[in-house]
């Protein structure tokens, strides 16, 4: 409670300092002109609220602090550190936080923006030489004006962190620093805006924003549809999966479990998308087998059994016919997704030794209709006990890590459904698969312990 | 020719024609020029994707804002930076001369239309002229050669639909605008390049990663059509034919955009029902198509997205879609994919008893099937050839 109040005052302060600077420097100095100061300030809260869509999704072109290098340029003969000072002061108006009404969000972003762009502007004024400013002094001067902005901005950054969190994340803080090493070129761009500006009028910033803003639109538009892609493909595959009960909400769950140990081996965001679908569409040859051989309570003939592995080889026919899941067809064979230990160390996919264990793990921890759910202790401990011959050992602590770091739990009363409640406590099966006539099993690759 | 080939060719090509140009002009500009060059052939490799209308080059862009050079300077730009696309880029080498060609017309055209605009906005302030003369060429760039390459049908579409066009007509005018600037001695030069290269860049990346979602979109589809195919309760490609067949009614009888998309992922998904029902060697008896569209509507309504296209799907469906949804398959049920079976199958939907189809829908069937033997018979001879 007591970091809270320290939080609010904190934003508070620096909101206030931001303004008490501004109302300072009006006293003493020249008001800025009101048009580029309006334009640029509008551009500017623009930006952010663009920036705030687009970043999210691992991309930003980070206009904002663009915006606010510009001001310094602009304001530089007659409102050289208040013209900037309020720029940054803009960024007050973020709909995306006044929406949700985080006034200390927006309070700490003015504030900080307000900051470290009079920081910057002082720099500035410090290494800039007398009017016209050539552009290749803008290269040089614009190091020095950076480094000013990205002090500010980190210290104030890290130090709110700390206040909201209570503890400083070194991974976090790499992450922070190396976001600040991409300022440099925006601001140059920002300065040469600036220039431009100066030299041409304010019919330069329209229109090097519109394509920003179509940018922003188009991107708008690939996100819903990605999204809805995932959604109707998710919803397509359970209702298809449906058809087998024993199953039903397996390949969500598969795919839910491969986000986790994708997110905790730090695949990047195109890897993690690749992953979800792969995982969700690695049984959908499954959907060619019929069902009275999916849940076949008894042992399987050698046809029938043939008959059966053909789904897995429609499945990679399947996922090969998308060019974005290509690269990961191998996630729906068991043979390709078999741990090899030398191998595998170098240049393969590790997507389908992530499937692998996520199916694995899904299967051991569901009733089917030939065993009772595993306990999850239990499956921990298959998994381990495979590791490093069936399944890829790092995978298979990436999923228990991440599944007790959130708490999840699952197993005998932990399922949603289930569909056998009567269904034998021992034996483990593959998941849907049965078991194979012991003659047959000659020649055949060998039913494994868990898994398809 | 190979490539490397074609890269020597060039790389010579293009030393000669920096020794020619730095002979002529003075060398500061033949630096900045080489540069607009690059950024023209870069450009054209780069394009923008928007579905049903050819790809649009970035180098658009450049082009624009280059109009405002001297026309000599002008020349060497585009002729350098086409001709070194064209020899770096890939497919068959009439197509790309071709391409050249077409992009130099419409380009020569756009400065025409910028010089008269130029001359006729004479007693307007500078900052205005140069706006508005760059605004008409570039305009009469990105329509000229549109209209070149897809014919006058693609000027139909509705203006909200032109966002990447407008993207690089504003990087064109910035750029234009910044290169020069508008007085004698306001000019940002070269530098002004950067400037206007990180909006365009933005978009194209923004348009890129909403083509291949679409396509990933659009394969996941018809990955999943196949599937009754691999069980044998279809045949194979008939889901693929029965959407190519909706898609094309869809134009011929002007149903609308948003509902072609679900008409089509209802027309591939129209056997998936199939795999929900009962074994046929379980129950005894084979699935009635009835059963199957009913099973597959009530799966797509569940399928959040494509509840649209559930509705399409149902057995007693009406509507335009639904409709053409029927006609189609019935028509691949008749003819398999053989063309030549065509007009028959069309003569059997009409007179066909038991069932009745929406005489709009056949009539515009019988004009695609027209317009297919019509394409048949002109492919032939190539074949033969």
């Amino acid at each position: 409670m007591a970091r809270r109040a320290l939080l609010t005052g904190y934003c508070l302060t620096l909101a206030v300092s931001a303004a008490a600077a501004a109302a300072i420097l009006a006293r003493q100095g020249s008001w800025p002109a009101l048009l580029p100061l309006l334009i640029l300030g509008v551009l500017f809260a623009f930006a952010e609220n663009v920036d705030s869509v687009m970043s999210a999704k691992g991309f930003s072109v980070s206009a904002s602090p663009m915006l606010g290098m510009a001001a310094i340029v602009v304001f530089h003969d007659s409102a050289p550190l208040l013209g900037p000072l309020l720029v940054g002061l803009f960024d007050v108006f973020d709909f995306t936080h006044l929406r949700r009404g985080e006034w200390r969000k927006m309070a700490f972003n003015a504030g900080n923006f307000g900051l470290a762009l009079l920081a910057a502007a002082a720099t500035f004024q410090l290494f800039a030489p007398a009017d016209p400013l050539p552009p290749a002094a803008l290269v040089l001067l614009a190091i020095p004006t950076v480094l000013a902005f990205s002090t500010i901005n980190l210290a104030l950054v890290i130090l709110v962190t700390w206040l909201a969190t209570g503890n400083l994340d070194r991974r976090e803080l790499r992450v922070d620093l190396l976001g600040e090493a991409h300022v440099y070129p925006f601001a140059l761009l920002g300065f040469f805006l600036g220039r431009l500006y100066l030299d041409v009028g304010p019919v330069v910033a329209p229109l090097f924003i519109a394509p920003i803003l179509i940018a922003r639109q188009t991107f708008g538009s690939y996100v819903a549809l990605r999204e809805s892609h995932e959604a109707t493909l998710r919803m397509l595959i359970g209702a298809l999966e449906a058809k087998d009960p024993y199953t039903a909400g397996h390949a969500e769950r598969v795919a839910r479990y491969a986000a986790y140990i994708g997110e905790e081996l730090g695949l990047g965001a195109t890897r993690l998308e690749r992953l979800r679908l792969a995982a969700l569409m690695h049984d959908v040859g499954k959907l060619v087998v019929p069902n009275h051989l999916l849940n076949k309570p008894g042992k399987l003939t050698p046809a029938e059994f043939a008959e059966v592995r053909r789904h897995e080889e429609v499945s990679v026919q399947i996922l090969t016919s998308i060019d974005f899941l290509a690269p990961v067809a191998p996630s729906a064979s068991s043979e390709a997704a078999r741990f090899r230990p030398v191998a595998d160390e170098r240049g393969q996919p590790i997507e389908p030794h992530i499937v692998a264990v996520a199916d694995a793990y899904d299967a051991m921890t569901s009733t089917r209709s030939y065993r009772k759910a595993l306990p999850q202790a239990e499956a921990f401990r298959e998994l381990r006990r495979h590791a490093g011959q069936q399944f890829h050992p790092g995978v298979v602590e990436a999923l228990i890590a991440a599944l007790r770091r959130r708490g999840e739990v699952h197993g005998p009363g932990h399922e949603a459904q289930v569909f056998h409640p009567d269904a034998p406590v021992a034996g483990t099966g593959s998941a849907g698969l049965g078991h194979l006539l012991p003659d047959a099993a000659a020649g055949m690759p060998a039913p494994k312990a868990a898994g398809r | 020719m190979t490539r490397t080939g074609r890269l020597g060719l060039v790389a010579a090509l293009g030393t000669a024609v920096v020794a020619v140009t730095a002979w002529v002009i003075p060398p500061r500009s033949v630096a900045v020029l080489a540069l607009l060059a690059t950024a023209v052939a870069l450009g054209e490799a780069l394009v923008i994707r928007v579905p049903d209308r050819p790809p649009l080059p970035l180098a658009s862009a450049v082009l624009i804002g280059a109009l405002r050079l001297p026309p000599h300077e002008l020349a060497i730009v585009v002729g350098v930076g086409l001709v070194v696309h064209a020899a770096v880029d890939d497919g068959p080498a009439r197509s790309r001369a071709r391409r050249v060609v077409q992009r130099m017309l419409a380009m020569l055209v756009a400065w025409i239309v910028f010089w008269c605009a130029c001359r006729w906005g004479r007693s307007l302030p500078d900052d205005a002229k140069t706006l508005v003369a760059l605004g008409a060429g570039g305009i009469v760039l990105l329509a000229l050669d549109e209209w070149l390459r897809a014919g006058v049908a693609s000027w139909r579409v509705p203006w909200r639909e032109r966002a990447a066009e407008l993207a690089l007509l504003t990087s064109g005018l910035f750029l234009g605008i910044g290169y020069d600037g508008v007085g004698a001695d306001a000019r940002l030069g070269a530098w002004s390049l950067p400037l206007f290269a990180v909006p365009l860049l933005a978009t194209w990346f923004a348009f890129q990663r909403l083509a291949s979602i679409r396509l990933t979109y659009a394969q996941t589809m018809t990955a999943l059509s196949t599937v009754p195919e691999i069980a044998g309760l279809a045949r194979p490609g008939h889901a693929q034919r029965v959407a190519a067949l909706c898609d094309e009614l869809a134009a011929e009888t002007g149903l609308v955009r948003t509902a072609r998309g679900q008409l089509v992922a209802a027309a591939l998904l129209h056997h998936v029902g199939h795999l929900c029902l009962p074994d046929p060697r379980e129950t005894g008896r084979a699935a009635q198509p009835r059963e199957v569209a009913a099973k597959g509507a009530e799966i797509l309504r569940q399928t959040g997205p494509l509840r649209p296209a559930g509705e399409i799907l149902a057995p007693d469906a009406g509507g335009l879609a639904a409709e053409i949804l029927r006609v189609a398959s019935a028509f691949d049920e008749l003819t398999a994919g053989d063309d030549a079976l065509g007009p028959m199958a069309v003569e059997a939907l009409r007179s066909g008893p038991g069932y009745f189809y929406d005489p709009a829908v056949l009539d515009a069937l019988a004009r695609v099937v027209r317009r297919r033997e019509l394409r048949g018979r002109r492919a032939e001879p190539q074949l033969r050839g």
